[in-house]
């Protein structure tokens, strides 16, 4: 893509600012996913954790090799790229976590910071240090409305992430296991003696964030790639978003991906990406003096590092 | 939990066996200067020499993350940043100003004091995980500072040239002299921070990392130390980033990434950081563990990154704790002495203070 002189310095038309907008709505929902991840697993056992970022480039890893070594169809390969993220997940609690020594928070978040860490190398090993792209859904046409052009995969992600939320939102109001599950981030100890299984609630937890970070990893490949170190990237992203929706919140998760999304598209569109990005990280930083329960939170954040952990 | 009031209050004298990590021992630094000494003597070769001053380097910007995380109770991914501030002024004051090097040196520390101190004070408030993301877009946004300001940081490219440090006829950048310059910073560094740890600074940190709460409600100001704590980490920071770029010749941001904030906090989590020891002891596995691996091509990374996984799971005071277990070990092995001068680690549990009423939560 090139852009002539004149297109830089003129202010920018309705058709272009329909794109950045556009643009911004498919990052904005990415990172609402990422945003929520990092919510459940902070409502189940007050946790932060780090490899959230590196779950979605592993999803779009797994989608990557299903569909091009495997011959997967892509419908199956996105499936799969959920269900193995959300093993990778699971596993990272069961196996890691509770046989941890030291059940610090600060320790259990090192774990997770680690797993991550893991995850890079097995990126590493397996494609090297660039990218790889996978194919867009349905082709790359882009789509045309109002003049302005749209990458199609960028319609997927939205589709994508709106189903999730949407499927999301009915799980916790209407399953008996979503709402144990809301028991116990309210309260884990009451919510054992009604006979819940605390245990299955976090395993359960640490696999949905795992789900829907693969998810959002598989429909978004196409557009960023997958690719090595791209995970810590995208957690602290994603944790602006949480951040500035308030942590825990599902309604937070979706407002703060939007509006960081947003943004960073649009200052991406008038300046450069690394404006966006030092502003974006500006409004983290400014926000977690200011208000850190952020602007939906309700979780009040203050879990002194050497608590122990429920796992 | 109960309330341990010596780990708590600085004033009541600490009971060695009960508050840990308040009063570290001097007695390993003599260790330390033995292995740099032999160090040099046994490696000769000029990859080795490298590999000994990395270490040392490394040594001193984990030893600054070491005093906020192990003994503030904070994660901090700022440190890496930290050392792109104090590497960075002073390459632009020598390089693009032609500033002499000590005036250089020294303004860079100041500044990065400055910063650190200030980003203490700003995110005092903050605990653990959101201190870590914070700390993390800091060091995002430094790095997105140096890249884009071309004019001033040269970009991705960096500043290369960064002047040979002479002292008299003698150029102290050269390999050899260099090993000897960062070892002797790295062991005033670390009596520094021991020094700092014995004093009741050492134990103000510990009663902030035990119980935050308790500590203010007993009227320590957490917010004080914290930023005291973190502007050390500055210092430290400061002088690694320096000694970083004096020993590549040349600043880049990839000297500097964030990836560096990772490593030196891997290097503390392998080290172990409940203790000052973990710095040195997590410099030297992971700057040497990736030359060890090298036999196994590709795999090195993956493999690297397994053993870091099940130290946090299996060894959560790294290998400063297991050699510590192992002193403590050896120690009970020789039973005259131990029973005779000091009191056996159940004797001391015995001497810790009964909780008072109330206290217990």
């Amino acid at each position: 893509m090139t852009l002539t002189a004149v297109q830089l310095f003129s202010p920018p038309s309705e058709a272009q600012l329909l794109q950045f907008v556009f643009s911004g709505l498919t990052q904005g929902a990415v990172l609402a996913l990422v945003a929520l991840g990092f919510s459940m697993i902070y409502a189940s056992m007050k946790l932060l954790n780090f490899a959230q970022g590196h779950y979605v480039v592993l999803g779009g890893l797994v989608t990557w090799w299903s569909t091009e070594r495997l011959h997967i169809p892509i419908a199956v390969a996105v499936l799969l790229a959920g269900l193995v993220v959300a093993a990778v997940a699971v596993a990272t609690r069961q196996f890691l976590l509770r046989y941890a020594r030291n059940q610090s928070h600060l320790n259990a978040g090192m774990i997770t910071l680690g797993t991550g860490l893991l995850i890079d190398a097995v990126i590493l090993l397996q494609i090297g240090s660039d990218p790889v792209y996978v194919r867009s859904f349905l082709g790359d046409q882009p789509v045309r409305l109002l003049d302005a052009t749209f990458a199609r995969q960028g319609v997927w992600v939205i589709a994508m992430a709106a189903l999730v939320m949407i499927l999301l939102r009915v799980f916790y109001a209407r399953t008996l296991i979503g709402q144990a599950m809301r028991a116990c981030s309210m309260n884990a100890e009451a919510a054992s003696l009604m006979g819940v299984n605390v245990g299955l609630m976090i395993a359960l937890s640490w696999g949905l964030s795992g789900f829907i970070g693969g998810l959002g990893g598989a429909t978004v490949a196409p557009l960023v790639g997958a690719g090595y170190g791209q995970g810590l990237f995208f957690a602290l992203k994603g944790f602006t978003a949480a951040t500035v929706g308030g942590l825990g919140s599902q309604n937070g998760a979706i407002v703060g991906g939007l509006v960081v999304g947003l943004l960073s598209a649009l200052i991406t569109g008038f300046a450069d990406s690394q404006a966006a990005d030092l502003v974006t990280f500006a409004i983290l930083l400014i926000l977690l003096v200011v208000r850190p329960r952020g602007l939906l939170g309700q979780i009040e954040v203050g879990v002194t590092a050497y608590e122990p952990l429920v796992t | 939990m109960r309330l341990r009031l010596d780990a708590i209050n600085p004033f009541i004298r600490p009971n060695r066996a009960a508050a840990g990590t308040t009063s570290p021992s001097l007695a390993p630094l003599a260790l330390l200067v033995l292995a740099v000494v032999a160090f040099r003597m046994f490696f000769a070769s000029s990859a080795e020499v490298s590999l000994g001053t990395t270490v040392g380097i490394y040594t001193v910007l984990a030893l600054g993350l070491s005093v906020v995380a192990s003994f503030g109770g904070q994660l901090s991914l700022a440190q890496g940043a930290f050392g792109a501030i104090a590497g960075y002024t002073f390459a632009i004051l020598t390089v693009r100003y032609r500033w002499p090097s000590p005036a250089a040196i020294t303004l860079g520390l100041v500044l990065t004091t400055a910063v650190a101190w200030a980003l203490g004070h700003f995110l005092q408030r903050l605990r653990a995980f959101y201190m870590a993301m914070g700390t993390l877009a800091f060091a995002e946004i430094v790095t997105v500072l140096i890249t884009s300001q071309t004019s001033l940081t040269g970009g991705f490219s960096g500043i290369p040239g960064v002047p040979l440090w002479r002292i008299g006829d003698v150029d102290i950048s050269s390999l050899r002299n260099l090993y000897w310059v960062v070892w002797a910073v790295a062991a005033l560094s670390m009596l520094a921070a021991l020094l700092v740890l014995r004093s009741r600074a050492g134990r103000e940190l510990n009663a902030l990392k035990t119980d935050p709460l308790a500590a203010s409600l007993l009227g320590h100001d957490p917010a004080y130390w914290k930023r005291g704590a973190f502007a050390l980490s500055g210092v430290y920071g400061g002088v690694g980033g320096v000694l970083l770029a004096v020993s590549t010749t040349a600043v880049t941001p990839d000297l500097y990434s964030n990836d560096l904030g990772i490593l030196l906090f891997v290097m503390l989590v392998v080290g172990g950081w409940y203790s000052l020891w973990g710095a040195p002891l997590g410099a030297l596995v992971v700057t040497g563990l990736p030359i060890w691996l090298q036999a196994y091509q590709g795999y090195a990374d993956l493999i690297y990154t397994l053993l870091v996984l099940l130290v946090l799971v299996v060894l959560p005071r790294g290998v400063a704790g297991l050699a510590a277990d192992v002193v403590q070990a050896a120690r009970q092995l020789l039973p005259a002495r131990s029973n005779a001068w000091q009191p056996s680690s159940a004797g001391a549990v015995e001497a810790e203070p009964e909780p008072m009423a109330g206290t217990t939560r």
